[in-house]
């Protein structure tokens, strides 16, 4: 695949976090409007190469590309224009409101040294909280929030912007299960705009009833990178997991994913 | 901001400007409103004039002149340092300011008022310097706050070695140590002239870069700022500001710590109300507290730093104990 | 009966603490340290013109003569005012007429003005003498003048200290005062007759003025009599951790001792410690000077314990030649250090009579 094509690359990533090699020779393509899930164990590297991405992180080897345009060739306001990160939640919720977020989202387009956003900006933040559903929540103050309103809120902070590239880190790993789905299909419905949207995920069921790609890091490097819906991948899942995994078709025809707990309990 | 917020801001700049008046008002002689009107606007008034005027005018303006430093200090260290319980004397620059005056005024005793605001300062903006150099790549707020600790102790200690050695330094320095306006003048109230534009100007410079800044500093660079320039900035900006208020009061306790929560309480924890209404709420505190200085054991003063810890100390513990 | 539990939560602890703390620094403020008062003392004696010799009263100079001279002084009267005298920082200050509402801002300053049969109407809240100016109206501490207190007061003439009162922030609010501002302290031995002198100038009362200074160098002759050559001696103050400090001759009582002719064995030490015109006086010092006589000087009040009795109860000082024939004495702390002044001839009494001996 060309290069131009893909809306984020990279190639031959290496990345060390104080003196420890954490990603190996990473090589990754997504296309615009591809959603991407990320599995991995808990050190396997999935946020360290999100921070990668998203240039939060030195690189000790490697390149990444926007659109085949090298990203150290971009000044900082352009890149994130470009790219929306979101860490895992933080405990600290701001202490301000929905609308005065997704406000702060804008900065990437404000002049160098405004304060404040002008009525263009203004009418973005109103259509990124449409997109997220909290248009009647927006001037509640986020400490107020249920998790899964206030996930949704980051996410229309990172929308505001016009990303073309979504990075997400966990965001389900906290929400409640009603939540979760809500957040999955938002993410999803992204998609029809040609944003690319890479989530790292803990969740495998949710990761292939949502996810186009699942992306599997073992200690750093791809352990195999396969369309959701692939034969096998459940058995390669559980070889990087180190775990069996028992999966099963619900009526509906979604694919239930569950790790074997049995316990022989027989005396 | 919300309806409750406004409301508390206006109820802020009222109970601020009472505070002013009050200081204006009470003192070894009490006045009422028109005698301070003539006195503050009628040159002839003779007994007003004098007192209002010379004494207690500058040194309501002084005091309020701390007491925004110090309230805007904290609220930014609090900010960039993620810590709850930053405040420049915490960390450390109050002391290191007040290190460097007392170095200075023992190498030049007869050193003009400038000279003092001078040493003040960088006495400040190095104290900034050194937090932001030892703690560089801390990322734990903990370390940062016991970095300035050690700081502040060891220029305290070396503050007090200078005082035994030297019998120059002890004429002010005892009065220094326990902070307090006895003595402010128009030579002090007159560095608002230099602080507002300075203040205004850095301000809008870092007013969205410090809003992002608290959302994160992984946030605020992928939102294109950067973080650590503008934490960089942002303290040392803190060193300036402090270094003015410790060269009018000496070191004063407890504001810097206070208002920042007293405001984030009443006003919100974020943007330009938080900063503004931190400002007001340490004025309040230091003209409150000097009005009291001066009246409770008249015609003897207490030290206004002794009051700001009296007074401060049980508003945090509430607060505190508000919001666990 | 029910046990009484006060400290039920945490909340209540601090609030008694801090209300104790309160408390205790007002107390601790409003009846003033006595020994901070001492220790904050500024030494600015070496700016005053050095008038270490007596200067001799002109009044006494003057035979009484008979009757028969005319009456010319009527017209002298008239013209005495307005008038200008040196303080003692050298400044010129001009008097308009005689000062009928005088204010003093340190003791020292309040018992000159006495001294010489003048009234003072505002004083420092700390000065205990003389009695009959304890109803006077207070201005604040020595070390902090209220400076509204004293205009309220409406002063004619402000007599500040010229040895606490020297520092430039205390210096700028006096010289903005509607009154004229006169520095008189007690620096040294000189500074005390040169005070009087002027002051007596000021306020019309030459003959009081001169009566005083003659009684003073009359104490002072006494002393220099009864000082044999070569007698040695050193005067001591201690600090709140008992570290001892001699007086120098930039210090008052330093000043007075040399001035008797007695040789003060600290003279060439340099400078150290809270106390200004004092230097350190570890013990291997002391046993090195062995001085004659010891003086001491107890800034705590009574019932704390005075230095001359503690001192020969320290193991390495019993071997002092003062120590063993007893010849430690306890200078008063009023009269030596927190307010030295026209008492000063007390202080000379003091000394000679421990000479005699």
């Amino acid at each position: 695949m060309k290069l131009n094509d893909t809306a984020i690359s990279c190639r031959n990533l290496q990345i060390s976090y104080e003196a420890d090699p954490v990603i190996h020779s990473v090589d990754m393509e997504v296309t615009p409007g591809q959603l991407v899930a990320i599995i991995g164990e808990n050190a396997s590297g999935k946020s360290t190469l999100l921070r990668g991405l998203a240039r939060l992180q030195k690189l000790d080897d490697g390149d990444v590309y926007l659109r085949g345009t090298r990203c150290n060739e971009l000044d900082d306001r352009e890149f994130a224009r470009r790219v929306a990160y979101l860490p895992q939640t933080p405990s600290v919720v701001p202490d301000m409101s929905v609308r005065a977020l997704v406000e702060r989202g804008r900065t990437p387009h404000f002049p160098t040294y405004a304060v404040n956003g002008s009525a263009v900006d203004r009418v973005e933040v109103d259509n990124a909280l449409e997109q997220v559903g909290l248009t009647a929540s927006a001037d509640r103050s986020l400490k107020i929030l249920s998790g899964g309103e206030l996930q949704r809120a980051w996410v229309a902070f990172a929308l505001v912007r016009s990303p073309e590239v979504l990075l997400l880190d966990e965001p389900t790993s906290h929400l409640d299960v009603r939540y979760q789905r809500e957040l999955m299909q938002l993410l999803s419905g992204l998609k029809e705009k040609g944003i690319a949207i890479i989530v790292a995920m803990h969740d495998i069921s949710l990761a292939i009833a949502f996810a186009d790609r699942v992306i599997a890091l073992d200690s750093g490097k791809i352990a195999f990178d396969r369309f959701a819906d692939s034969e096998n991948i459940l058995e390669d899942l559980g070889n990087v997991l180190h775990s069996k995994l028992l999966s099963f078709r619900t009526t509906e025809g979604s694919l239930a994913v569950v790790p074997d707990w049995h316990v022989d309990k027989t005396p | 901001m919300t309806a409750n917020m406004s409301r508390n801001m206006f109820a802020v700049l009222l109970l601020t400007g009472v505070a002013f008046v009050s200081s204006l008002v009470f003192g070894t002689t009490v006045f009422d409103l028109s005698e301070i009107f003539r006195g503050l606007f009628i040159p002839d008034s003779g007994f007003e004039r004098a007192v209002i005027w010379e004494m207690r005018f500058p040194r309501s303006l002084s005091a309020a002149l701390v007491g925004a430093s110090l309230g805007l200090a904290g609220a930014i260290l609090q900010i960039t340092t993620r810590n709850p319980l930053a405040d420049p004397a915490i960390l450390g620059i109050s002391a290191l300011s007040g290190l460097v005056l007392a170095i200075v005024t023992v190498m030049i005793p007869s050193a003009h008022a400038y000279l003092r605001v001078v040493a003040c300062v960088t006495g400040g903006v190095c104290g900034s310097l050194l937090i932001l150099q030892v703690s560089s790549g801390m990322n734990s707020p903990l370390r940062i706050t016991m970095v300035g600790f050690a700081i502040g102790a060891f220029a305290s200690a070396c503050i007090v070695g200078l005082i035994t050695g030297s019998r120059v330094v002890l004429e002010f320095a005892l009065g220094f140590l326990a902070g307090g306006l006895y003595g402010a003048s128009w030579n002090d109230a007159v560095l608002w002239v230099l602080w507002l534009p300075v203040v205004l100007v850095v301000f809008l410079l870092l007013l969205r870069r410090l809003n992002n800044l608290s959302l994160g500093d992984d946030i605020a660079q992928n939102l294109g700022e950067k973080p650590a320039r503008t934490r960089a900035y942002a303290i040392i900006f803190c060193g300036f500001i402090t270094g003015i208020a410790v060269s009018i009061s000496g070191l004063v306790s407890f504001v810097g710590l206070a208002s920042p929560h007293i405001a984030g309480n009443l006003v919100g924890r974020n943007g330009f109300t938080f900063l503004f209404g931190s400002m007001l709420s340490g004025m309040f505190i230091v003209l409150g507290a000097d009005t009291f200085a001066r009246v409770i054991i008249s015609p003897s003063e207490l030290p206004a730093g002794i009051l700001t810890a009296i007074i401060g100390a049980p508003i945090l513990v509430y607060l505190v104990r508000k919001e666990v | 009966m029910p046990r009484i539990n006060m400290f039920r939560n945490d909340w209540f602890v601090v609030k008694f603490l801090l209300a104790s703390l309160f408390i205790f620094l007002v107390l601790g403020c409003a009846s003033e340290d006595v020994t901070l008062e001492s220790s904050e003392a500024a030494d600015t004696a070496t700016s005053v013109p050095p008038t270490a010799t007596s200067v001799p009263p002109t009044a006494t100079s003057v035979p009484p003569t008979a009757t028969s001279v005319p009456p010319t002084a009527t017209t002298e009267v008239v013209e005495k005012y307005p008038q200008t005298v040196k303080d003692l920082l050298n400044r010129d200050v001009e008097i308009a007429q005689v000062p009928e509402r005088v204010v003093a801002l340190s003791p020292t300053a309040l018992e000159y003005i006495y001294a010489i049969g003048g009234e003072a109407v505002g004083r420092p809240s700390s000065a205990n003498y003389p009695e009959e100016a304890m109803g006077v109206e207070g201005v604040g501490t020595a070390y902090a003048p209220n400076f509204e207190a004293v205009l309220s007061l409406n002063p004619d003439l402000v007599i500040a200290d010229s040895v606490i009162h020297a520092q430039p922030a205390i210096l700028e609010n006096l010289t903005g005062l509607p009154a004229p501002v006169f520095m008189a302290g007690a620096g040294s031995y000189g500074d005390v007759l040169m005070a009087l002198e002027n002051l007596g100038v000021a306020f019309d009362l030459v003959d009081e003025a001169n009566k005083e200074i003659a009684r003073i160098q009359a104490a002072m002759d006494s002393a220099k009599a009864a000082a044999a050559s070569d007698i040695t001696a050193v005067v001591l103050i201690a600090d709140r951790d008992n570290s001892l400090y001699a007086a120098k001759n930039t210090s008052f009582i330093g000043d007075v001792i040399s001035e008797i002719g007695i040789t003060n064995v600290a003279a060439e030490q340099p400078d150290g410690g809270p106390f200004p015109g004092f230097s350190a006086a570890p013990f291997e010092t002391m046993l090195m000077w062995d001085p004659d006589f010891i003086f001491t000087i107890t800034p705590a009040p009574e019932p704390a314990p005075r230095l001359s009795t503690l001192l020969p109860q320290i193991p390495p000082l019993r071997g002092l030649g003062a120590v063993r024939s007893s010849r430690v004495i306890e200078l008063s702390n009023d009269l030596a250090l927190r307010s030295p002044g026209p008492r000063v001839d007390q202080l000379i009494e003091t000394i000679t009579d421990t000479l005699g001996q």
